[in-house]
């Protein structure tokens, strides 16, 4: 209940308003090139890394916008984003 | 044959006193024993439009400029602009509603789609807060501003366009379908206040 | 018993009598009552049975900090009965009891506490298993506390409330009072939490002095009444703090009073700072039988008869650690109670002038002397005391013990804040250090116990808050920090635990009876930290969350295990801080569901309304659920179905086909003007989500639809699987702005013709065409010709707020044709005799386009599109061993069709029956299931396995699909 998720368009909000998706893996790959093993790395490996994560999220209850947070995954909370990465996101 | 009508979502328990036929609406003008507020007023027949563009700055809709930033509102000749996103808004007709239908593609008409209810009066806060964690009270949001999250647990768009204690108003907007289980939650919580349905014409911007 | 009622402390109002009713017999208090003071005041003293050894428990604390006083009230198990206020016409009961709290028959179970030692459970019951049904049936029984009757319906209203605010203080006595004036001086909006039901704490029942003649009491109703005229600040009274989360979020719950419209509410503040300022408790004096009824401690004793009026007994030892305890001997002395002695295990560093009135009062006083034991089975008889090194004892007759060690901080909610906590020598207190960022701390729980250096640092805390939430107030600080230094400082502590001479019923915990000797066994078998005996022991656990065993626990622990230089740690507290009723969380339990425009006109018809996902919907139009006749009139006239619930979207935008390429597994250019194209969506791994129509209205511009399971998420869908893309569409989610009527039949064209003006014949308006036309010449409604119910049928789709119209103009057109509604139930079996699938009834998340047969809605040539499943089709097209769907047919026709969700089998699972339903149309009992794909060819037999069967298998030959016409004829008519 208490983990809150930074949304761009609406700021800060209770993290039960958002829809978790998942850690950023870039672009979909080419599908010619998509082996089984390729498929199932990008569609099911994650890293599951004990640290900084950048994540998607949705803000499903409110504006809809899909955007990238970084969270701390062993503080289960929000880390403000580097700000290269919001220079490039932006 | 069945007479030709469109229907808000919206009843009250009370019937109003005075209605007036508008289009093919049925609008309750006023509510016996309204009170002196606060009210619950429903404006669902109200005009709403979805717009969107990734050029959202280049389109005045009805000749009102869309604010910049999300959240931001404006309200100009009886319509009210709020940017939701960098490439949404919405467009409530907040006035005398005209029969006009801008023709570009980017424009949506989602008067149907969309439950669109008054609340107004003093004291408007101790009922919302009982609804939602959204701190719509906030100062430093400047009004009218757009809140995007959960009311009495589903999505809503609040637009809050007074925010002083003795003098609030705000315009509440869901999904269709949710409209009596929403206008019974806000009536359960504004019971202590004394909230009460009122016509449209208790609605003064 | 005669009140006090007089006192200007006393909070009973004694013009307003409340009667209760506890073991049958009706009780009269007044109202400011708690239920355990009005049960005191009549001379009750047993409240309750402890957990294991059914001790009898009595007033300890009064604040509810351990479940001595928890009673079931109106049938609710396990309220604290020092915190609920008496209310007129309550119910009260005694909880884990055989007969009653003063004869209880399990009382015997205290002799055979040694058989119990700590550990109990993990030793006796860890091997063999068979002896756990003796644990659950037996012990259980014996041990508990309330119980809730299954049937019990709260008939009482719960609420929830969210406010925000820029500064929450939770305590609301001096400090506390004080922290929130300063920051309101300064202009924060201010949260003030108190948990009774007044504000004042430790100065509210006091009549010591404060200044220039005041009494403490006064001085709290002066402070009091600033904070509660002050606009800026909120008081919550009755609001107990249940936890503390990152980013100042609180929680709380708040008890209503009688004009409240509820009886508990849920309260969780967003606040930019916090102070905490919830004082002291009073840590429990340990010594042999320390909780027998009639023990109680100094803020108990005091209280009981300031607040309440009530004289705790005759007479009464005070045996005491803190100068609190010698100004309660002296005042409950001036009130009438016989103050037999005092004894103080600090040797010095009392308050002369207290020294001295308890010696103008020939009260004998005794520095350096402990309680070391109780006599009394069910109340104090007498009490022996005994000089810290137990070297001289003294046994003294008496009905009230007042014992207490002395103060130890309220950190609970520091802790659960995540605040360290570290040991200070001088106070013996467990003090904040490393505080989080914005979380301030104030008053007693500092050590503070002059009242003005309570005051002034309270004032300080909320001037630090206010610096905190950005306001400028950095000189103003300066001088209160100085003003702070010039008063007194906090006084040296008491560090008194162990009692002198170990007996074996010394309590450190009464919530879960456990005793020094439990801590002493968990040494014994080599744990050490507290955190570990507190688990091993069960001390702290209770529902009380270590309001008793607190401090103790960490104090003892160090005193006899750690080397000397090593400070002793606190365990970690967690919330909730204090018991909640579920019910209080789950607040205004509000169900919100979504009804379609014609969702009363579906009830009038006679429609049986069911919940499908966030919808109402009619499932039967027939009070004994034959859908005989609903079939009926599809398969061979007309009849209308309220699919309002479909999923409906626009999509426009430059790069709307884009998106459409990459969630569709269809090819969906070209898509032809006035046609619609039926589509699937599939995730990564190839399995069907969802399936719908799209029909391109405009250039870039489409209108599609989505299950109504889907509708929720189809816009999130797209978004998540365009997000690296940036392409140029926008998406408008209609689902509500549409209601849809399905028209359907062979007299459907008929019933349509007469409601529109525009050409609806079949060479006009074809199969899988698409038409916008006008109802009445008014009406504008969107149009399909589909055949989900495998009949010539209309999907209108109607802007909502016409939805009522046009529904009862078909139902004036339909007439001559005899038009009904029909229902999910009839929809779910015409589908199925046409074989149509249904998402989550026919698929589950294993499974794929390919194995439902719709392989061919796969367009493989578009990888340039990345459609999301395609890989996955690709991969799995010709893979052996799924599961895959086929028709079936009963073997024996008079045989009911089998249940949903029932197996088939041989020898071991094959697969399971999707839908199996009486088909009234083919005269046989019919079926899909998902079975494995060696079982799928048509005429194999499967043995169908079904709940309670006892064995008897039913059998059923896989059959060709559709069942119902193959050809599609009846489609196209």
């Amino acid at each position: 209940m208490s983990l809150t998720i930074t949304c761009p368009i609406c700021g800060k909000r209770s993290g039960y308003e958002f829809r978790y998706g998942g850690e950023d893996k870039g672009p979909r790959p080419d599908e010619d090139e998509l082996t089984p093993e390729k498929w199932f790395d990008y569609t099911h490996l994650n890293t599951c890394i004990a640290g900084m994560q950048k994540e998607w999220w949705c803000h499903r209850d409110g504006c809809g916008t899909w955007f990238k947070i970084y969270r701390d995954t062993r503080t289960i909370g929000e880390v403000p984003l580097p700000v290269e990465d919001k220079i490039k996101d932006a | 044959m069945n007479e030709m009508r469109r229907y808000s979502p919206v009843s009250f328990e009370k019937q109003p006193v005075q209605t007036e036929l508008r289009g093919l609406w049925r609008v309750a003008l006023k509510y016996p024993q309204e009170g002196e507020g606060p009210h619950l007023i429903d404006l669902s027949h109200k005009p709403k439009w979805d717009v969107q563009s990734s050029a959202l700055d280049t389109i005045q809709p009805f000749g009102v400029e869309i604010p910049k930033s999300p959240g931001r509102c404006k309200l100009m000749h009886g319509r009210m602009v709020c940017r939701m996103n960098a490439t949404q808004a919405r467009i409530i007709i907040t006035g005398q509603e005209k029969n006009e239908q801008p023709n570009t593609s980017e424009f949506t008409d989602i008067t149907e789609g969309h439950l669109l209810l008054a609340l107004t009066g003093p004291n408007l806060f101790s009922i919302t807060e009982k609804l939602t964690s959204l701190d719509l009270q906030n100062p430093e949001k400047p009004t009218p501003y757009l809140f995007q999250g959960p009311f009495a647990h589903v999505p809503c768009q609040v637009v809050v366009v007074k925010n002083k204690t003795d003098n609030c108003l705000l315009l509440l907007s869901c999904s269709r379908g949710y409209a009596r289980d929403m206008v019974d939650a806000v009536f359960a919580a504004g019971k202590e206040a004394d909230l009460r349905p009122a016509g449209e014409a208790a609605f003064i911007l | 018993m005669k009140r006090l009622s007089q006192l200007p402390t006393c909070r009973i109002d004694p013009e307003k009598k409340v009667f209760i009713t506890y073991r049958g017999k009706s009780y009269q208090g007044y109202e400011g009552d708690t239920v355990a003071s009005l049960l005191y005041a009549n001379g009750i003293r047993i409240f309750s049975r402890s957990l294991k050894y059914h001790r009898p428990r009595g007033l300890y604390s009064l604040d509810g900090e351990c479940s001595n006083t928890t009673m079931a009230i109106d049938g609710i198990p396990n309220l604290r009965t020092e915190t609920t206020p008496a209310r007129h016409g309550m119910t009260v009961k005694a909880q884990n009891v055989v007969g009653s709290p003063e004869f209880d028959l399990l009382g015997i179970m205290d002799r055979f506490s040694r058989a119990m030692p700590a550990g109990f459970f993990y030793h006796m019951f860890h091997k063999p298993p068979s002896l756990w049904p003796l644990a659950l049936k037996r012990i259980r029984k014996i041990a508990g506390l309330g119980t809730l009757r299954h049937d019990f319906v709260m008939q009482v209203r719960f609420d929830e409330i969210y406010p925000h605010t820029d500064l929450c203080v939770i305590g609301g006595g001096p400090a506390g009072m004080s922290t929130a004036l300063a920051a309101a001086d300064q202009g924060l909006q201010v949260i003030l939490i108190e948990a009774r039901p007044w504000l004042g704490g430790i100065f509210d029942y006091r009549p010591a002095k404060y200044l220039d003649g005041f009494s403490l009491h006064e001085r709290a109703g002066v402070l009091s009444q600033r904070v509660t005229e002050n606009k800026n600040i909120r008081v919550f009274l009755q609001t107990a703090v249940v936890g503390i989360y990152p980013d100042n979020q609180i929680t709380a719950f708040q008890v209503g009073g009688r004009p409240d419209a509820y009886k508990e509410r849920y309260v969780e503040i967003r606040a930019k700072s916090l102070v905490v300022a919830t004082g002291c408790l009073e840590r429990p004096l340990l010594f042999e039988n320390n909780e027998r009824p009639g023990v109680m401690q100094v803020g108990c004793a005091h209280r009981l008869a300031r607040t309440w009026g009530i004289l705790p007994g005759k007479n009464a030892v005070f045996c005491t650690g803190h100068d609190l305890g010698l100004e309660a001997a002296i005042d409950l002395f001036d009130l009438g109670m016989e103050v037999l002695c005092v004894a103080d295990n600090r040797e010095d560093g009392q308050d002369a002038e207290l020294v001295a009135e308890l010696k103008k009062r020939n009260i004998p006083f005794y520095r350096g002397w402990v309680a070391a034991k109780v006599k009394g089975k069910k109340a104090v008889k007498a009490v022996t005391i005994s000089t810290v090194s137990g070297t001289r004892r003294r046994d003294i007759p008496c009905e009230v013990l007042v014992a207490s060690a002395g103060l130890t901080p309220a950190t609970g909610l520091l802790s659960i804040a995540q605040c360290k906590l570290s040991y200070d020598n001088h106070t013996g207190f467990f003090l904040p250090v490393n505080l989080p960022e914005r979380v301030y701390a104030s008053g007693r729980m500092l050590g503070f116990h002059h009242p003005l250096s309570i005051e002034i640092s309270g004032r300080l805390a909320g001037l630090n808050a206010a610096a905190g939430c950005k306001e400028t107030t950095n000189g103003l600080r300066k001088e209160v920090e100085e003003q702070l230094a010039t008063l007194p400082g906090p006084p040296l502590g008491s560090k008194w635990v162990s009692p002198p001479g170990k007996g074996k019923k010394v309590f450190i915990c009464f919530d879960e009876d456990a005793t020094l000797q439990n801590i002493d066994q968990a040494f014994s078998v080599g744990f050490e930290m507290p955190e570990l005996i507190k688990r091993f022991t069960a001390a702290g656990t209770g529902p009380g969350q270590g309001g008793i065993p607190g401090h103790n626990l960490p104090l003892y622990v160090g005193q006899s295990r750690l080397p000397a230089d090593d400070p002793p740690s606190p365990t970690t507290v967690r919330p909730p801080m204090v018991p909640v009723l579920l019910a209080t969380y789950a607040g205004k339990n509000l169900d919100m569901s979504k009804r379609t425009p014609v969702h009363d006109l579906q009830i009038s018809s006679g429609g049986k309304m069911e919940r499908v996902g966030g919808w109402r919907r009619a499932r039967y139009f027939s009070p004994d659920k034959s859908i005989r006749e609903e079939i009926e009139a599809v398969r061979t006239s007309v009849a209308i179905l309220d699919a309002s619930t479909l999923g409906k979207f626009r999509l426009h935008g430059p790069d709307a086909l884009k998106a459409l390429q990459r969630v569709y597994v269809g090819d969906m250019t070209n898509i032809a003007e006035g046609k619609v194209k039926y589509s699937a969506m599939c995730n990564d791994d190839g399995c069907l989500i969802d399936d719908g129509v799209v029909v391109q209205r405009g250039k870039n511009d489409y209108f599609f639809t989505t299950s109504t399971a889907r509708a929720g998420g189809t816009i999130e869908w797209i978004r998540f699987h365009t997000r690296y893309d940036g392409w140029d569409f926008h998406l408008v989610n209609l689902t509500d702005a549409f209601g849809v009527i399905n028209l359907a039949g062979p007299k459907a064209r008929e019933v349509l013709e007469r409601a529109t003006d525009s050409d609806v014949s079949p060479e006009a308006f074809p199969y899988a065409g698409y038409r916008e036309l006008l109802i009445l010449n008014t009406i504008p409604v969107r149009v399909m010709r589909l055949g989900f119910v495998g009949e010539l049928s209309f999907e209108l789709h109607v802007p909502a707020s016409y939805m009522i119209t046009v529904w009862k103009i078909l139902e004036e057109t339909g007439k001559p044709w005899g038009i009904r509604n029909f229902g999910l139930e009839a929809q779910n079996i015409l589908r199925m005799e046409k074989g149509h699938v249904i998402i989550g009834s026919e698929s589950e998340q294993r499974t794929t386009l390919h194995d439902l047969g719709l392989g061919f809605l796969w367009h493989r040539n578009k990888p340039e599109a990345k459609t999301v499943g395609a890989a996955a089709l690709k991969h799995t097209e010709n893979q052996k061993g799924r599961l895959k769907l086929v028709g079936f047919e009963m073997e024996d026709s008079a045989s009911a069709p089998p249940r949903d969700g029932s197996i088939i089998v041989d020898e071991k699972i094959r697969g399971y029956v999707c839908t199996a339903r009486y088909s009234h149309t083919l005269n046989a009992s019919v079926g899909m299931a998902l079975v494995e794909d060696r079982l799928s060819s048509i005429s194999e037999r499967l043995a169908i396995f079904e709940d309670d069967c006892n064995g008897k298998l039913t059998y059923a030959r896989v059959a060709r699909m559709p069942f119902y016409d193959p050809e599609g004829a009846r489609l196209k008519i």
